[in-house]
């Protein structure tokens, strides 16, 4: 009886997984595999320091999945979650400085640092450059009078202290939330919107608006419940040019709080290999469909100079610091 | 429909919901592995797959997991995960007696049952529910967190003061670390950087439950469990008539789990707990449980696995997840291109209830794959305590270090030991100990947060909401019962004189 069953069952599961092969080998067709002096030979493990299936682990990967296409080598995503995201940027740390490990910075290290909570700098790192563009967004509620950015200044000046504006406390949306006050000089009632549910919050109008990322915020804009009063950065979303980005709403000086998602190595990696790396970047974020699939999410993929993200890094963090500062004194 | 059906029942979805079952079942019996790493650890090999048998095989790892803690707490006292803590009290003894198969079909039919109900509720009115759930804010939370912690410590009939003892013994654990919400203060951590995550549920469950009763087994080594009958048949099923005897008590831990479990955040052992408790309550013979009744597996196992389609409906319907696995079910769904939320059921009404159908036709899976494994279950009460205590040592042990791959978490695993077994010895109920772990992290910062959000507890007080009713309900449920308990004895204190 033993022996049927477990046959019944092998048998059961042989479709599976030979499905489950044949996909797979559909998904990575031969590509072009980006030249260069320096060739891998060790898989390339994409270390992103928050658990699977979060808002940092989808689009990771997804752009580990591009990468691929264009290396030698797999570059397979691992989560080491811990510490607010420091421990996956201290194993890494330790990794061999070959380009096999590599971390993904979020935006959460120079916040981190600028507080005090974090030790270390880009500078404990080789910095490859940045992969991932993500815009934080301002909602309200749809059956709310406010309009405009200006609408939501209005009444905090008119009321300081009243207005309730959630993010999760101690995150970039806590961040430009201040980033408005200052340059406002207006005051709101910051309340902290951790745990799972921001949503039903400001959907049951207990708040009065909140701050979270653009692709978190999308459908509910799309469903017609929340009013999208303007997203944090220069650049107009593709399908959605008629919210108003923050310089049309009349604030400068906020380049700092753009969600750039960047990749470091550990220190002492050789040039060669993190001009490789960020070659397989910009060849991945010019893929059109990995800039489809990002798209859909309501983010992209991005892509600079091994020079020109170490510079970002460093006004950053300096940014940061000041900001810091001011919340210290406060 | 038709598409629907289509869409599941093929060859290759239906065997990877069964595998789904079969795997996460392992995953739910051995303590500290769990459902948020069993679907973890399915995440990368589904993200190459099609979008719907991917859901197939998370949704079987995640209706397999959460029943298969019924095993081990049934057979050897050690519940694999919180929502499986309140089956050790009926399931247990009930093995002892040498009904561990019948123990075993119970708990499987109860399973079915809860998950089945839940997946019905689900699909006719998640979205009607979902706005429920969104009334439900941090004042509302923490209502509803500390009447649950007050309701389990009123119906340990005459052990309520030293219940809440326990359940003060666990918020005061649960505070160590960094503070909530803000993350400035290390609470009780004296300097130690480990502390500061707190102690894991995982391992203050392992510490409480398991070490403790393998030590109180040592004396008893060479008592011979009563083996199991098992009769020479193909599966165990549990009679129509107690079936129908327990009907009732299913319905009721089944809205219960539900309901708990569209709340997110509180979760199978909430929902259990509180299901043993409320069944004591109102079941005509309370003096029966504990002691290995039949009610006492059926109201929590049908609670527990109720919660599956509860903390579904928030995470289909809103984007919200429930608890930890639909938070991490709704990122493999988005890795797939399907954003969970207001939008799913009206834009692609198909995949919407073909991701339900799945969880439908895994809860019979499990079942199925249940009834047919209990004979073989069963028989591991035999095998002699000298083999199986190691064995199972060494299985938490290692059950604990792959949570966290970290030293640290042994070394508090014997502080929890020595806490259990103390607790135990004493007379304190254990179940109180752990909701208070359980929810006291929901209680602290939805406390925290009301505050930020009407001023004061006193303005929070001045709400009209369900969390200030929950909040007097609370303090009059123990006014009661003080009153009560005293009441009985001033009534004995006379007769004696008289």
């Amino acid at each position: 009886m033993k022996k049927v069953l477990l046959l019944l069952v092998v048998l059961m599961m042989i479709p599976a997984f030979a499905f489950a092969g044949g996909d797979q080998e559909e998904a990575a067709p031969a590509a072009e595999v980006a030249d260069g002096p320096y060739v891998p030979t060790k898989d390339i493990t994409f270390v992103v320091p928050f658990s699977a299936g979060g808002n940092s682990d989808i689009p990771a990967r997804i752009f580990a999945k591009y990468m691929t296409k264009y290396s030698d080598v797999e570059v397979k995503v691992t989560n080491i979650v811990g510490a607010g995201g420091k421990a996956g940027a201290r194993e890494v740390m330790k990794a061999d400085p070959d380009g096999s490990m590599l971390i993904m910075q979020p935006v959460g290290y120079p916040m981190q640092y600028s507080l005090g909570v974090a030790e270390f700098t880009y500078e404990d790192f080789a910095p490859i450059g940045q992969w991932l563009d993500s815009t934080l967004a301002v909602v309200v509620n749809a059956d709310s009078s406010y309009m405009s950015m200006d609408d939501l200044v209005a009444a905090a000046d008119a009321a300081p202290g009243t207005i309730k504006m959630g993010s999760v406390t101690g995150t970039l949306p806590t961040f430009a939330t201040i980033e408005i006050e200052m340059q406002k000089d207006v005051e709101f009632n910051k309340v902290d919107l951790s745990g799972a549910s921001k949503a039903p919050e400001l959907l049951s109008n207990r708040i009065d608006g909140y701050i979270d990322g653009f692709g978190a915020i999308k459908q509910y804009v799309e469903s017609g419940q929340f009013r999208c009063l303007g997203i944090i950065t220069d650049v107009k979303i593709k399908g959605y040019e008629e919210i108003p980005t923050f310089t049309e709403a009349g604030f400068t000086g906020y380049e700092y709080l753009k969600q750039a998602f960047g990749l470091w190595a550990p220190k002492g990696t050789p040039a060669e290999v993190v001009e490789y790396i960020n070659n397989l970047i910009k060849l991945a974020s010019e893929d059109a469909e990995c800039i489809e699939e990002m798209n859909a999410l309501g983010i992209a993929p991005a892509h600079n100079s091994v020079a020109q993200y170490t510079k970002n890094m460093e006004t950053t963090y300096a940014k940061f610091q000041d900001v810091a500062k001011a919340i210290v004194g406060n | 429909m038709l598409e629907v059906f289509a869409n599941i029942l093929t060859l290759q979805n239906l065997s990877l919901i069964l595998l789904g079952v079969a795997i996460g079942n392992v995953f739910g019996c051995i303590p500290g592995l769990n459902a948020p790493i069993a679907v973890a650890l399915a995440l990368p090999f589904t993200f190459n797959m099609e979008l719907l048998p991917s859901i197939s095989l998370i949704m079987g790892l995640y209706m397999g997991c959460v029943s298969g803690g019924l095993v081990s707490a049934v057979l050897l006292r050690i519940p694999g995960t919180a929502a499986s803590v309140a089956t050790t009290f009926d399931g247990y003894p009930m093995a002892q007696q040498g009904r561990g198969t019948e123990a075993l079909s119970y708990g499987a039919f109860a399973s079915f049952f809860g998950g089945i109900f839940s997946c019905i509720v689900l699909l006719a009115l998640a979205p009607v529910l979902a706005n429920i759930a969104i009334g439900f804010g941090p004042w509302e939370y923490f209502g509803t967190a500390a009447l649950s912690l007050i309701i389990v410590c009123v119906m340990m009939s005459g052990k309520t003061l030293k219940g809440l003892i326990a359940v003060c013994i666990g918020l005061l654990l649960k505070t160590v670390g960094m503070s909530p919400i803000d993350g400035v203060a290390a609470r009780f951590t004296f300097g130690n950087y480990s502390l500061e995550n707190g102690f894991n549920l995982i391992v203050v469950i392992i510490g409480v439950f398991a070490f403790p009763e393998i030590i109180n087994s040592i004396g008893k080594l060479k008592v011979v469990v009563k083996p199991a009958k098992i009769k020479n048949k193909l599966f165990y099923i549990p009679s129509w008539k107690d079936i129908k005897e327990q009907l009732g008590t299913m319905f009721r831990g089944s809205v219960i789990g539900t309901a708990i479990g569209i709340l997110p955040g509180m979760g199978g052992g909430a929902a259990s707990l509180i299901s043993y408790a409320q069944a004591k309550k109102t079941s005509k013979t309370p003096e029966k449980f504990g002691t290995g009744c039949a009610e006492g597996i059926f109201c929590c196992e049908s609670a527990n696995n109720a919660t599956t389609g509860g903390a579904l409906i928030p995470m289909l319907a809103l984007g919200v997840p429930g608890d930890t696995v639909t938070a991490i079910i709704m990122g493999a769904l988005t890795l797939q291109g399907i954003s969970a939320g207001p939008l799913l059921s009206m834009n692609q009404p198909v995949i919407f209830k073909s991701i339900i159908f799945a969880v439908f036709v895994a809860n019979i899976f499990m079942f199925v794959y249940q009834i047919f494994t209990i004979k073989y279950m069963a028989k591991i009460v035999e095998v002699p305590k000298y083999y199986l205590f190691p064995l199972i040592t060494m299985f938490c042990v290692a059950g604990v270090i792959s949570l966290n791959n970290n030293m640290f978490d042994l070394i508090y695993l014997m502080g929890f030991v020595v806490i259990g077994y103390i607790l135990d010895k004493n007379d304190y109920p254990l179940s109180p100990f752990i909701l208070a772990f359980v929810l006291g992290g929901i209680v602290e910062d939805n406390l925290r947060r009301s505050i930020t959000y009407y001023g004061s507890f006193i303005e929070s007080m001045q709400q009209v909401s369900i969390g200030t009713l929950f909040v007097y309900l609370g303090v009059a449920l123990l006014i009661y019962s003080a009153f009560r308990a005293n009441r009985d004895k001033f009534k004995r204190f006379r007769k004696e004189k008289t």
